[in-house]
């Protein structure tokens, strides 16, 4: 078991490529349980790659000095679905559709993965998952039609986020990684969004990364911590204060 | 005898559950290669008529002189010479599950065949080789005047309604591997359903070859007689030869005036036999055919169902799902044959190749002039799950009469990295990601199959994508 005061995730000295380009140089931060946290930054400055890098996708190289540790492990070397069976979800930025399946089929069998790694993990009848994917997509304002279609494959973009996020909610992990899962949402979804984010973290034991512009979706929020990605660089601001002069510099630079 | 040899995992993942076959003691078995004297020894083994045994010889002679068509995939690993045509197993016809050797019981559980007395089931027939060597039907079909029995005993009970139907959908001269079957059979079921007679549950036979360089030859007639309904099953699989097989079967059916048929194949022959399948309806007025036609084993399938919709408003439908691995070329498809107006036909072809496997749909529609108002549609769906494999598609398509419709789509696609990757992100392992896109993608056609045929095809899929991702 995780030690109490040890964090969710730390990340230690990260260096990170993408097609060997130098996305992240030494990158270090830690998430603590129950907080949400929020990552911003300039257009191609690596955030994708970065919630990438911490779920493991292959897409992005990082150096042999890069340390992730989840719950006191380290996951650096571990597999992508590894990661995910101990918890780790991403929601991505652009799904890919998934023809002939549906949500349902994807999420039994992502529950029967977690279940198999992890016995803490609460144990469901498939009555109760089906209730709960009913209440959630009811809580989202999302047309249960969509449910036994194929995953993403004609889903508007706005419905992606959502499906994305009824998937975080179900598979109820550790960790959340939530890569622009406000686009693409009217005022009135991103407050739902909103509501089903802070309930994710309720309880005090699951964080919540999400990767962001500046939306609303985080004036919404009660955020623990910014993360500022420029440059190759990654800086850590604790007050949530700093989101407002971090926009006015994204826009001077754009500017400039 | 030959040792048996353990192929690689990659391409004997059916084979080490299949493999251990039972050894069997076979009462008779002809020496190799085929002749005169070998087709009167089958008849004469049989008792047959002499009309049949005169049918079997002009067969044979058809046999000898004709060709493969000239765009069929090649025979040559095939020595005809070499193969046995006649076996039969011991011991021979038992009546009840009781009297069923036990080592023969557990070949069958290996299989997955479902138990034969189970409530579920109307009737189980199972083929070992060439001769029914179990078979149970249920009172209540015998009550109701349901024929069901293999095609010798049909042959000798029925010989006036055999005679009726034998060979006159499926002619010897109709192609060259109609013509071996007409000369050899051997086995195959009879079935006779009298007029409004539904049979609820389906009708089940399990096919296996058994012993090395078999050849099978079965041969069965389906008669359902106007406004009766039917459901025919049949699963065949096949253990490890270390030289090729060749299966050679015929079904012909006869689909009266307002009756139902469907007959559903799993086909999953291991992977050295040669799969020559001629089969065909005809359907009367108001009739309607349905072939569901899976296929996931052997070297070379070649099989194209037929529907002849001869009464107006009858209807055929074909759903085919290939599946083709390393060293399998499945060349399959389906034929609909408009002879009269207000016929409807569906084809919908899945096919999977990988590991070079080869899929092709080779499918023809045919309007006649008369046909008004018929309607046909195809759809043809490739899955290639890597960049190495190939699928194509042949379709020929004769559309004489102006006021049909006829539609025809095909897609090919590509599983992608990035939905193994998605799929993964959720816990799941890349070979599982594989394994669920593919059942995703079949689930249109596993849908249509009876629970029990279709978990157990799920498996075999699942075992099949064991391994496939590095």
């Amino acid at each position: 078991m995780p030690k109490k005061d040890q964090p969710l995730l730390l990340v230690e000295n990260l260096t990170l490529r993408k097609d060997k380009k130098l996305l992240i140089k030494k990158a270090c931060f830690s998430l603590s349980a129950g907080t949400i946290n929020v990552l911003v930054g300039p257009n191609g400055a690596g955030k994708t790659s970065l919630a990438e890098a911490i779920i493991g996708y292959p897409s992005s190289h990082l150096t042999r000095t890069s340390k992730i540790f989840f719950r006191g492990k380290d996951i650096s070397r571990l597999k992508m679905e590894e990661r995910a069976r101990q918890g780790i979800f991403l929601a991505f930025q652009n799904p890919f559709p998934l023809e002939g399946l549906t949500l349902e089929q994807v999420l039994l069998r992502a529950i029967r993965a977690r279940e198999k790694s992890d016995p803490s993990y609460p144990r469901r009848s498939l009555r109760q998952l089906r209730q709960e994917i009913e209440a959630t997509a009811a809580a989202l304002q999302l047309d249960p039609a969509l449910l036994r279609q194929s995953l993403h494959l004609t889903f508007s973009g706005g419905e992606r986020k959502k499906i994305e996020l009824l998937q975080c909610q179900i598979l109820r992990p550790h960790l959340a990684l939530l890569d622009e899962i406000d686009s693409g949402l009217d005022l009135a979804a991103l407050s739902r969004a909103a509501n089903l984010i802070r309930g994710l973290v309720e309880g005090g034991e699951r964080t919540v990364l999400l990767i962001s512009h500046f939306s609303p979706l985080l004036r919404q929020l009660p955020l623990d911590q910014i993360l500022w990605l420029a440059n190759q660089e990654l800086k850590v601001f604790s007050d949530p204060q700093v989101l407002q002069e971090l926009e006015k510099k994204e826009l001077a630079d754009g500017k400039a | 005898m030959e040792k048996r040899k353990r192929k690689k995992r990659t391409s004997g993942n059916l084979a080490t559950a299949l493999a251990r076959a039972d050894q069997f003691a076979y009462n008779y078995q002809s020496p190799p290669g085929l002749d005169t004297q070998l087709v009167d020894e089958i008849s004469g083994a049989k008792n047959e008529p002499p009309w049949m045994r005169q049918l079997r010889q002009k067969a044979l002679k058809i046999f000898q002189k004709q060709k493969m068509p000239p765009w069929a995939p090649s025979l040559q690993d095939l020595n005809f010479q070499n193969l046995r045509y006649y076996l039969r197993p011991l011991p021979q016809a038992s009546l009840s599950w009781d009297e069923v050797p036990p080592a023969l019981k557990r070949t069958f559980e290996k299989i997955g065949l479902p138990r034969a007395e189970q409530e579920i089931l109307a009737g189980v027939k199972a083929q070992f080789d060439s001769e029914v060597i179990y078979g149970s039907l249920r009172q209540e079909l015998a009550q109701q005047g349901v024929i069901f029995l293999s095609m010798e005993e049909g042959l000798q009970q029925y010989p006036e309604l055999v005679q009726q139907y034998f060979a006159r959908l499926v002619p010897p001269a109709d192609n060259k591997m109609a013509a071996l079957n007409t000369a050899v059979w051997s086995g195959g079921s009879f079935i006779y359903v009298p007029p409004g007679v539904k049979v609820k549950r389906p009708l089940q036979v399990y096919f296996r070859i058994n012993s090395e360089s078999a050849g099978q030859f079965e041969r069965t007639l389906i008669i359902v007689d106007r406004e009766a309904e039917l459901h025919y099953i049949e699963g065949c699989s096949a253990p490890l030869f270390s030289r090729a097989s060749l299966h050679a079967a015929v079904v012909e059916i006869f689909v009266h005036k307002g009756a139902k048929m469907q007959y559903t194949t799993i086909q999953n022959w291991y992977k050295n036999v040669f799969n020559l399948v001629t089969k065909r309806a005809r359907v009367e007025e108001g009739a309607v055919m349905r072939w569901l036609d899976g296929n996931l084993g052997s070297r070379l399938t070649m099989k194209y169902p037929c529907c002849l919709l001869a009464g107006a408003g009858a209807r055929g439908e074909t759903l085919s799902l290939s599946w083709a691995g390393e060293g399998q070329h499945q060349d399959l498809g389906a034929k609909m044959i408009h002879l009269a107006p207000q016929t409807r036909s569906r084809i919908i072809s899945k096919s999977v190749s990988k590991e070079g496997g080869r899929c092709s749909y080779r499918g023809l529609i045919q309007i006649n002039p008369g046909a008004h108002q018929a309607r046909a549609k195809v759809v043809c769906d490739a899955l290639l799950l890597d960049s190495f494999s190939r699928s194509d598609t042949y379709p020929v398509n004769r559309i004489n009469e102006s006021d049909s419709i006829f539609e025809h789509e095909a897609t090919v696609s590509q599983v992608g990295a990035e939905q193994i990757h998605y799929l993964q992100s959720r816990g799941l392992t890349a070979e599982e990601a594989e394994s669920l896109l593919v059942s995703g993608f079949l689930e249109p056609i596993i849908k249509e199959i009876p629970l029990e045929y279709a978990v157990e095809l799920n498996r075999l899929i699942e075992l099949e994508m064991e391994g496939s991702v590095g």
